[in-house]
């Protein structure tokens, strides 16, 4: 007959971590991971900043140049008031950057090399796993897509020359802060939701690069051609055209397509919300069936 | 006739600890669409180390996915510490799960993943590194702890992972294949420390279809066969307990022929082969054949160099059940 012997080991009974707060952890392992290797998040932050110095450079030369973009409408404006929109999709391409290396490779990375396993065997839930992700590559994004207009919006400030001017720019800063958090969200949402599509991060990263440019391209054309809102579903020509109304160059969508606001916003909204909806649903779904049942 | 094995037996060594049970199974049963996981299974654990065992695909990764609470039972009932492992987080903090592949985060450093797996079961971030790092310690990987698990072998992954199992100082470890592709010396590291755990009062469930594993580590064992437990319990006792296959004793000795001629009269004596420096002898009643042998040697003054049982170790009792419940045992 065996006897147990007990010598005296303890299972931890240390101060716990609040089960509400493990999302963070996860979102912590996710940008730490993202920072390791300088082609998964630097390079993508390396473009960002380089379209942050450019628009930087631009502000502080331009001086008093107008812009060419009013001259068609016979509108009047500084070239200074039109970087930070025009720049947008710059940002946006540094952004896509990202996505390709990181946002739409996270869910099926972990599906494929079984990482569940280690999150769902500990006290983890599946909207602490979804939390921890959307807030860990949120961050990698807000870097690439949020902090260069808000910096282009605060350099364009300090080259007012008077208080009351200082005043009449102060509004750039929010819309900068907005234009960054819903680019942030759209970087974020939509490529985890396609990583959360498939098991295989090169299928995941392959079907987002196909939504994203070829569908993406096709929607843009068909709204040029066919009818304007279709062209709002790719998603930085929907951000773009946010930008030019939140900085009144709506006349600026003459060259292209004319995307109304509402219309660009609703865009945007839909695909955050679809993703996140498919987002949340393959995790339970996995979690319920068993992860790495396999 | 065939194995003679109580499924309703609680595990020998087990059944008077005294200890309320850790795992509890009552006709657990998993189905993958059509595919059958485990079946029927009724099993309760109380302590020590428990070799779980079977050839692949017998379910055991299953059971042990079940006990963890990663997959849910399609019929049954399954408790860990009194609770459902599936639907009770907090039991969870209890566990320590070391799954069978390696791999994941390979850019993070051991610290950083043993300290976020330690962190996400619970620990406190203050203690979660000091943590990790006692964990990573008490596997021989201090030295590389800072470096990059990308670059670890086979072995430090393994190490490594099995880290993240004990670094949150479960009391019920569940570790799936621990020893694959660990190199001998570490190997026998990572067996010390896991015994070292059970004794300590942690309880362990080991699976391995590789059976020297198991036997370093313990006698207590499960076999898992097509879904469902088909013995449990210490290996000797399970041993005994199948008569199907005689139990075959190797003696040496300076005149074996004399030996054999005393133990051909006995009963419970199947066969006897007489070889170049002694004699096989296969009985049905080991413990009896044991005593006749000992009075023989004394009353004839042999000299015995060698006295063995070739098919009482954990290999041949997991040959013979297997063989059994396939139906070709001869």
């Amino acid at each position: 007959m065996s006897v147990i012997h007990d010598l005296g080991y303890q299972r931890y009974t240390g101060p716990r971590r609040a089960a509400g707060t493990r999302w963070r952890v996860i979102a912590r392992q996710q940008v730490a991971s993202a920072w390791q290797t300088w082609w998964r998040f630097k390079a993508a932050l390396g473009l960002a900043v380089i379209v942050m110095c450019s628009a930087c450079a631009i502000l502080l030369l331009a001086g008093d140049r107008k812009s060419s973009l009013g001259r068609a409408q016979s509108f009047v404006i500084t070239l200074q008031d039109t970087v930070l929109p025009e720049s947008i999709i710059w940002f946006c391409r540094a952004g896509f950057v990202l996505t390709l290396t990181t946002a739409a490779t996270v869910v099926a990375s972990d599906r494929q090399s079984g990482a569940f396993p280690f999150y769902f065997a500990r006290s983890v839930r599946p909207r602490d796993y979804v939390l921890g992700k959307l807030a860990g590559t949120a961050l990698l994004a807000a870097a690439i897509v949020a902090i260069g207009p808000l910096v282009v919006s605060l350099v364009r400030l300090g080259l007012t020359e008077s208080a009351d001017e200082l005043r009449g720019q102060l509004p750039i800063v929010g819309k900068a802060v907005l234009l960054g958090v819903l680019t942030t969200l759209a970087y974020t949402a939509v490529p985890l939701g396609f990583s959360a599509l498939l098991g295989n991060r090169r299928h995941a990263v392959a079907l987002w690069a196909a939504y994203y440019l070829i569908a993406g391209q096709s929607l843009y054309v068909l709204g040029r051609e066919v009818w304007a809102p279709l062209a709002a579903f790719d998603l930085p020509r929907a951000i773009q055209a946010i930008a030019y109304s939140l900085f009144d160059l709506g006349f600026r969508a003459g060259r292209d397509v004319e995307i109304p606001l509402g219309v660009a916003v609703g865009a945007l909204v839909a695909h955050i919300v679809v993703a996140f909806a498919v987002l949340a649903i393959q995790i339970r779904r996995a979690h319920t069936r068993g992860v790495g049942a396999a | 006739m065939t194995p003679v094995v109580d499924r309703t037996a609680v595990p020998s060594g087990t059944a008077d600890s005294g200890r309320p049970p850790v795992v509890v199974a009552t006709g657990l049963s998993k189905w993958y669409g059509h595919v059958l996981g485990v079946s029927d299974i009724a099993w309760t654990v109380r302590g020590g180390i428990i070799g779980l065992l079977g050839p692949n695909g017998a379910g055991k990764s299953t059971l042990i996915k079940l006990m963890a609470g990663l997959i849910r039972p399609s019929r049954g009932q399954l408790r860990i510490h009194g609770q459902d492992p599936f639907a009770d987080r907090d039991v969870r903090r209890r566990i320590g799960y070391a799954p069978e592949h390696e791999s994941a985060w390979d850019e993070l450093t051991a610290l950083e993943l043993v300290t976020a797996m330690a962190e996400l079961a619970g620990v406190a971030r203050p203690a979660a590194e000091p943590a990790a790092k006692d964990a990573l310690a008490q596997m021989g990987m201090t030295d590389a702890m800072h470096r990059r698990v990308k670059g670890f072998s086979k072995g430090m992954r393994q190490r490594t992972k099995l880290a993240t199992a004990i670094a949150h100082r479960p009391d019920f470890l569940l570790l799936d294949e621990p020893l694959t592709g660990v190199d001998p010396i570490a190997r026998a590291e990572i067996v010390a420390r896991i015994r070292e755990l059970a004794v300590g009062g942690a309880t362990v469930v080991v699976s391995s279809h590789v059976l020297y594993e198991i036997e370093a580590l313990t006698s207590e064992i499960a076999v898992i066969y097509r879904g469902q437990v088909l013995a449990e319990g210490n290996v000797y006792e399970i041993r005994r307990l199948i008569d199907r296959h005689p139990h075959r004793i190797r003696i040496e000795c300076d005149r074996p022929r004399i030996l054999a001629a005393a133990l051909a009269a006995a009963e419970h004596v199947a066969r006897i082969e007489i070889t170049d420096h002694g004699l096989l002898v296969e009985t049905r009643e080991p413990d009896r054949c044991y005593d006749e042998l000992a009075a023989t040697v004394l009353e004839h003054s042999l000299v015995v160099s060698t006295l063995s049982s070739p098919d009482n170790n954990l290999s041949a009792v997991f040959d013979y059940l297997t063989a059994s419940a396939r139906g070709d045992a001869p």
